[in-house]
């Protein structure tokens, strides 16, 4: 057995995040801008999966950051840095979202899959690269948009839910304090989200 | 198992596999896990949901991911006070730590590759300190109301008032002028100047607005860097929160890349960009790819001339302009935009490049109308390109007749003889007539003999076709590439203006439009 892995990570990271926030906090915005280069591709991915637009997600993390900058004076260290970026992550992108409430369209449609796993081949093919597996490449990406989609179809807070643990692997007590909710509630949501999502995913669990 | 002790031993194990179940419950689920193929099914099938989910790909960020997130955060320091920590801070301290923001950002930013940053190059000569410049332009607010001096750069003494209403669409843009890098203009802003400070002048409440320049400015024009103090700002900032440039005195204040604000001379640099469309070259796809170009630059464009004879007389333009057009030498007015310099040069070249036309830019800077002159060997090179971008146009008349907004339409009758990718890559004569016959005018594509594939996928129209019988379906997208190679790289941007004023005129030598 293996010593624990975790320990040493988590506190050399808790620690240059603690030193960082606090410089930032003494004014040095060069400081925020390093947690900012840190976290802005956990950032953007929460906000991508919330949002489903790429497009959104880059406009949600810049907004994530800026508000995370005018109110770091007032960040206490009662979580971590990041527990709390990610507060602000969710409740920009949730609340985004429930403005937009953009009509999600799954490409469950044979035809439209048909056409998709078509033109993602061609453009494979085209690339030159056949060494690489493209009908795997594109069966892989082809499943991932329809979990993307299937992701998508979960109201906001469900799918918050969903996407801290799977996708940040955040653990319930961390996802608790995101979401400000009891960490009953968050194996709740979980849990209803999974069988939506199972649901959903159905076509596909059976192929696998 | 009923519903209700199915749903528990769903969460039951929804939990378990996040390791979030206690050890007596571990204990009781794993048991019922060797008991139950019913749950034992729960729980691959959950697995494999998990699973699903857990392989979705952490997205790249895009690169000016982390440019945009900082050069907000300077803009919001700029603006807003912060409950940042620390005490009230005077103006210097704040630009002080903004300056440090910017170099610790600069090298994050190279460090993870994203790029670096330009910024306008300045005359070291006119600069001043940050702090004379703040108490100038403080005291200058304190005489006059802020909203009345937020002037949009873009809006000349003569236009009309629905063109200026246009214009104050214009919205802070990134103007890039020069090769310096943002340490390189934070240094020079930091030094003070020996020479005098440019008294700066606002206008009293009656003035009327600056009259546009008739004549070119000459070539060294003074750029100016301003430290962007919160007064500043506030000048910069309409009651609505936009930003835009600002009118003081004769200077003009220019909010440039990264909010970096530099001053110039009010009245721009005239430059005239004549377009000259030759027999088989429409007018309408210059004019066309001209308004796109504009539009992907974030250049705000007025179209002039033919739009006072209304929507017909801009039809006309559109659709067969060459027979009107050949009356009224040198050219028609077209638009009327303001840009860098090196927008100009992109702009041009890529006009030329795609639709093939011939491109003058007169009145420019340095070696700008050489470098435009020099996209047209480029263009020889990528007369596919051209050609099929034809293809591409002709779809885009069609998009035009019906309305279409969008950029993708039905084209009829484009039946390639044996469908295939690279027959689309490689229009045949019969693809050309039916193109033409769909677009409602003969076009001309040339080279198609040759393999598309001789293209560099940077310059590739994203093409897909989707093949049935007699219907076929084009989406076209971004033709062109905009690439930095035609920019001028040996104009001194102590002499460039940070924008010029240009009037495009189109002409046509070509035949009579088609009835």
């Amino acid at each position: 057995m293996s010593e624990p892995e975790a320990s040493p990570a988590v506190t050399a990271v808790s620690f240059d995040d603690l030193s960082l926030v606090r410089q930032a906090q003494a004014g040095d915005a060069g400081a925020f801008a390093q947690l900012v280069a840190k976290y802005q591709g956990r950032v953007y991915n929460v906000c991508l999966r919330i949002s489903g637009h790429s497009e959104d997600a880059r406009d949600l993390t810049q907004e994530v950051f800026l508000r995370a900058y005018s109110s770091i004076g007032g960040f206490r260290h009662r979580s971590s840095f990041y527990t709390w970026l990610f507060r602000i992550a969710t409740n920009v992108a949730i609340s985004h979202q429930r403005q937009v409430r953009r009509t999600v369209t799954l490409p469950f449609d044979p035809g439209e899959e048909a056409q998709l796993g078509r033109q993602a081949r061609g453009l494979t093919q085209k690339a030159g690269n056949p060494s690489s597996g493209p009908c795997e490449r594109v069966s892989r990406r082809e499943t991932d948009q329809i979990v993307a989609a299937a992701l998508l179809e979960l109201d906001e807070q469900h799918r918050a839910a969903v996407v801290l643990r799977d996708v940040e692997g955040l653990d319930y007590q961390q996802i608790a304090e995101v979401l400000q909710v009891a960490v009953g509630t968050v194996k709740s949501r979980l849990h209803r989200a999974r069988k939506m999502l199972r649901e959903r995913l159905s076509p596909l669990l059976e192929i696998e | 198992m009923d519903p209700q002790q199915r749903d528990k031993l769903e969460q039951q194990i929804s939990a378990y596999l996040d390791g979030e179940l206690g050890e007596k419950e571990t204990a009781e689920l794993e048991r019922l896990l060797t008991e139950s193929d019913e749950a034992r099914q729960v729980l691959a099938e959950l697995q494999r949901t998990v699973s699903l989910v857990r392989g979705l790909p952490q997205e790249q960020p895009p690169d000016d991911l982390f440019e945009a997130v900082t050069s907000q955060l300077e803009r919001e320091a700029l603006l807003e006070p912060t409950d940042v920590g620390a005490p009230a801070r005077s103006g210097l301290d704040r630009w002080a730590r903004l300056r440090r923001f910017a170099s610790v950002a600069a090298v994050l930013v190279a460090a993870v590759g994203i790029g670096y940053l330009t910024i306008t190059g300045n005359n070291q000569e006119q600069r001043k300190p940050a702090k004379e410049a703040e108490i100038q332009l403080a005291e200058a607010d304190r005489s006059e109301p802020a909203e009345r001096q937020m002037r949009v750069a873009a809006a000349p003494a003569e236009t009309s008032e629905r063109e200026a209403v246009s214009d104050r669409r214009v919205r802070a843009r990134g103007v890039v002028v020069g090769q310096r890098t943002r340490e390189q203009v934070d240094t020079l802003a930091a030094a003070p100047s020996e020479t005098a400070a440019p008294q700066v002048e606002l206008p009293s409440k009656a003035a009327p607005p600056p009259a546009r320049q008739p004549a070119p400015k000459p070539a060294a024009e003074v750029v100016e860097h301003v430290a962007p103090t919160p007064t500043l700002a506030k000048r910069l900032t309409s009651p609505a929160g936009t930003r835009g440039d600002a009118t003081v005195g004769e200077s003009r204040l220019v909010v440039a890349a990264g909010d970096h604000v530099v001053r110039v001379p009010s009245g721009p640099q005239q430059v005239t960009m004549l377009v000259t469309a030759g027999p088989g070259k429409p007018v309408w796809q210059a004019s066309l790819e001209l308004s796109q170009a504009l539009a992907e630059e974030d250049v705000t464009f007025l179209p002039v001339g033919p739009s006072d004879r209304g929507t017909k007389g801009r039809r006309e333009l559109y659709y067969g302009g060459a027979y009107e057009l050949k009356a009224e030498p040198p050219g028609v007015p077209l638009y009327r935009f303001r840009a860098s310099p090196e927008q100009v040069a992109r702009l041009s070249s890529r006009v030329a490049r795609v639709a093939g036309v011939q491109v003058d830019v007169q009145g420019m800077d340095g070696k700008t109308s050489d470098t435009v002159a020099g996209a047209k060997e480029e263009q020889r090179e990528r007369l596919q390109v051209g050609d099929f971008a034809a293809g591409l146009q002709a779809q885009r008349a069609v998009e035009l007749k019906k309305g279409v907004p969008t950029r993708s339409a039905d084209v009829e009758g484009f039946a390639p003889a044996a469908p295939s990718e690279a027959d689309l890559s490689a229009p045949t004569d019969k693809d050309e007539a039916a193109l033409g016959r769909a677009a409602g005018r003969q076009l001309r594509l040339r080279n198609t003999a040759k393999p598309y594939e001789t293209d560099t996928a940077a310059t590739r129209p994203a093409l897909v076709a989707d093949r049935e019988p007699t219907r076929h379906k084009i989406v076209a997208g971004v033709p062109v590439e905009t690439s930095g190679q035609l920019v001028p790289t040996d104009t001194q941007p102590s002499q460039a203006a940070a924008e010029v004023e240009v009037t495009v005129l189109i002409r046509s030598t070509g035949q009579q439009r088609e009835r």
